[in-house]
């Protein structure tokens, strides 16, 4: 005799937890549960973070506009067109031709749809496209650099206390009560004359990034290691960098993943900044804040297009990835139910 | 509670000492030193930057440079002098018998570029900077609380969400941004604002000379009306980024406030609603603010560093800026300084406010 099993009644949320399978007719009946790991109910949650969807969406959209965007576009971001003297000022949004002595547009068209730059005449959109690449890769890879700086120094301090942790801290503090915008702009401004300083700006924000989180990975390890199974880990004779790494570092990833997405936007804006001042990227390369600054040079011809678009960009990148750090906050928060 | 700030003045030494020793360690490593920029004459001759090098003590190693520019060494006799010729050692006050070199004794050097004292030209840019960012901190926590107020009492609210979605935006903002595209609105295409400086160039002399202040002197009310009207946009600029955090921060401590147990015996009572909200939740909502604003306060000096350099405010961020482009050490080490002392007396004083304001805090 078998009894059929009914999958539980009740709200469809509960499916997802209980697949009950159908006994199969030769054996005894028996239920088996699917469980779901960490991550699966991390990413449940997450789904159900409405604005983290849509910073997701953001981001995969910018990033894919960065990778493809500029093999499709019909411009190169470097190439520079036969100047037409007549449009000093550049061209706003979707005009064909532009009528310099009036000041309007007379044909419109799917030319330009962020509008012309003044001066070299360089296509808006091609430079935003561009600019994403650097900026989004800037943000990105110093992120990670802080991140592994910040972990390592706050899992050492966390990990080994005593005199070690307190000499680390110290300089913790010390770096943090630097006004370390001034010290940033102060060495980037010794590598603004090389060409290709790309790595240069990521290295110093990655160098001065790391200090926030190695504070906060040191409070996790410092409540996680008296934790009974580091002691247990302990016990056995597991060595001090196995345990760090393998039995407290995946306990605190989360707080730490969270952190991450944060110092991306915040790094983003600080390499616009800096290179706006004229401190960060070299001027020839294309990225948000270097097209940002050069749209100052033209501002008193009121081309509000060139200095709009790249700003957009920005806010959207950081309001995408804070977004997603929200929705991984609340994802990775054991508290919140979904 | 004087024993706590004891504890906290000392702890604080160590920490000062490191501001200083790096502060010192970029002006040795930066390219451009004053050396450098002395030989960058051709007509320069090695025994001219010799002599050049030793009147100013840089022949001497690098510890004794430190220690007299840190006001330890007396500078006169050579090598490592922490005594004077009078057997008084030289960190002592001038007054008292004491050396009058370095930063102990306020003397923070001079300009390698004008040659000008460094406390004179900060002096000098510290007005403007105090002008703007005073402005700017009183009416932006005054919208914070505000906003934050009315954000936690009407909680997921049409308000509450929209200024939310304001302060995310905020965040997302990068300063200059913002400055730019007022200028492009109110400036170039309105008209309606100036976009640069601190005072209209064809009614006044330069904001900050002692011909500024006979002008001033004679119409004051042009004077400060002009002022204002260059005050508009760099103050909107500041506020509106920072407006975003800090209702933020109103808005979490107002919600907890809340939901206390108190504001429920107050409701309980049968007190008005306001009276509960604004005697009960907001003064106690409020303490953690305060701290907050406490910890701001130092960044306000270099704060305004992209907003002043924007709209050509003479203040200590524009001062900062012109000294990183120019390679002026000597300044950006007394701002640096300046800054960083700020920062560590504005956390001891945000701690001590905390517990001045709640009675509950001992330390």
């Amino acid at each position: 005799m078998t009894l059929p099993i009914q999958p539980p009644a009740g709200p469809g949320a509960l499916q997802d937890d209980v697949n009950a399978t159908p006994p199969p007719a030769s054996a005894d009946y028996e239920v088996s549960l699917q469980s779901l790991s960490q991550m699966e109910l991390a990413w449940r949650k997450f789904k159900a973070h409405r604005l983290a969807l849509i910073g997701l969406g953001i981001m995969a959209v910018l990033i894919l506009a960065a990778i493809i965007g500029p093999l499709f576009l019909p411009y190169a971001f470097d190439n520079i067109p036969a100047v037409d003297q007549n449009v000093y000022g550049g061209r706003p949004p979707f005009c064909a031709a532009y009528d310099n002595a009036k000041h309007v547009c007379t044909a419109f068209g799917l030319v330009h749809p962020f509008g012309e730059t003044g001066g070299l005449q360089r296509d808006v959109l091609t430079l935003v496209v561009n600019g994403a690449r650097v900026s989004l890769f800037l943000g990105f890879t110093s992120m990670a650099i802080g991140v592994i700086i910040g972990t390592i120094v706050g899992a050492i301090a966390g990990y080994l206390g005593g005199f070690i942790d307190n000499l680390l801290m110290r300089i913790v503090d010390v770096l943090l009560s630097l006004p370390l915008l001034f010290v940033i702009l102060i060495v980037a401004r010794f590598f603004q004359n090389s060409k290709d300083n790309v790595w240069a700006i990521i290295l110093i924000f990655g160098f001065f990034g790391w200090m926030g989180v190695s504070r906060l990975v040191r409070s996790l390890f410092l409540s996680i290691r008296e934790r009974e199974f580091v002691e247990a880990a302990r016990a056995v004779g597991v060595r001090d960098r196995r345990i760090i790494f393998r039995h407290i570092l995946p306990n605190a990833l989360s707080p730490i993943v969270v952190a991450a997405s944060l110092i991306i936007g915040g790094n983003i804006i600080g390499e616009a900044f800096i290179s706006f001042l004229g401190f960060g990227v070299n001027p020839t390369v294309p990225t948000w804040g270097n097209v940002l600054s050069n749209a100052l040079t033209f501002i008193l011809v009121g081309n509000w297009w060139w200095p709009l678009f790249p700003g957009v960009a920005i806010i959207l990148t950081v309001l995408a990835v804070n977004f997603v750090g929200d929705g991984l906050r609340d994802a990775f928060d054991p508290r919140s139910r979904a | 509670m004087t024993k706590y700030l004891l504890r906290r003045l000392i702890q604080a030494i160590p920490v000062v000492i490191g501001i200083s020793i790096i502060t010192y360690a970029i002006m040795l490593s930066a390219p451009g030193g004053p050396v450098e920029r002395f030989a960058n004459n051709p007509k320069i001759t090695n025994d001219q930057k010799e002599a050049f090098k030793k009147s100013w003590g840089l022949d001497q190693p690098i510890p004794i440079q430190y220690c007299r520019w840190v006001g330890l060494c007396d500078p006169d006799p050579g090598g490592l002098a922490l005594l004077r010729s009078n057997n008084l050692p030289n960190f002592l006050p001038t007054s008292l018998g004491g050396g009058s070199n370095g930063i102990l004794h306020g003397d923070l050097g001079f300009s390698l570029d004008s040659g000008e004292s460094v406390s004179a030209r900060i002096g000098h840019a510290a007005l403007p900077t105090l002008i703007l960012a005073g402005t700017a901190l009183l009416l932006w926590i005054g919208f914070a609380i505000v906003l934050g107020v009315l954000a936690a009492v009407k909680r997921y609210s049409f308000f509450d969400q929209a200024a939310t979605v304001f302060s995310y935006i905020g965040f997302a903002m990068p300063t200059f941004w913002l400055g730019i595209m007022l200028i492009l609105i109110f400036g170039v295409s309105l008209k309606w604002l100036p976009i640069s400086g601190m005072n209209n160039a064809r009614l006044s002399p330069a904001f900050g000379t002692d011909q500024y202040w006979v002008y001033f002197g004679q119409n004051p009310i042009p004077a400060i009306l002009d002022v204002v009207q260059h005050l508009i946009m760099p103050v909107i600029t500041l506020v509106v980024v920072n407006i975003a955090g800090d209702s933020r921060f109103v808005r979490a401590s107002m919600l907890e406030a809340l939901g206390q147990d108190y504001v429920r015996t107050a409701r309980a009572k049968g007190l008005p609603g306001r009276t509960v909200t604004f005697r009960h939740a907001l003064r106690n909502a409020l303490l953690p603010v305060v701290t907050n604003i406490g910890l701001e306060i130092p960044f306000l000096f270099s704060g305004a560093l992209v907003t002043e350099s924007i709209f050509s405010w003479p203040g200590i961020g524009r001062l900062t800026i012109e000294s990183i482009r120019a390679f002026d050490y000597t300044i950006l080490m007394g701002v640096f300084l300046i800054t960083a002392l700020l920062v560590v007396l504005a956390n001891i004083l945000a701690d001590v406010l905390y517990a001045v304001v709640d009675p509950r805090i001992k330390y």
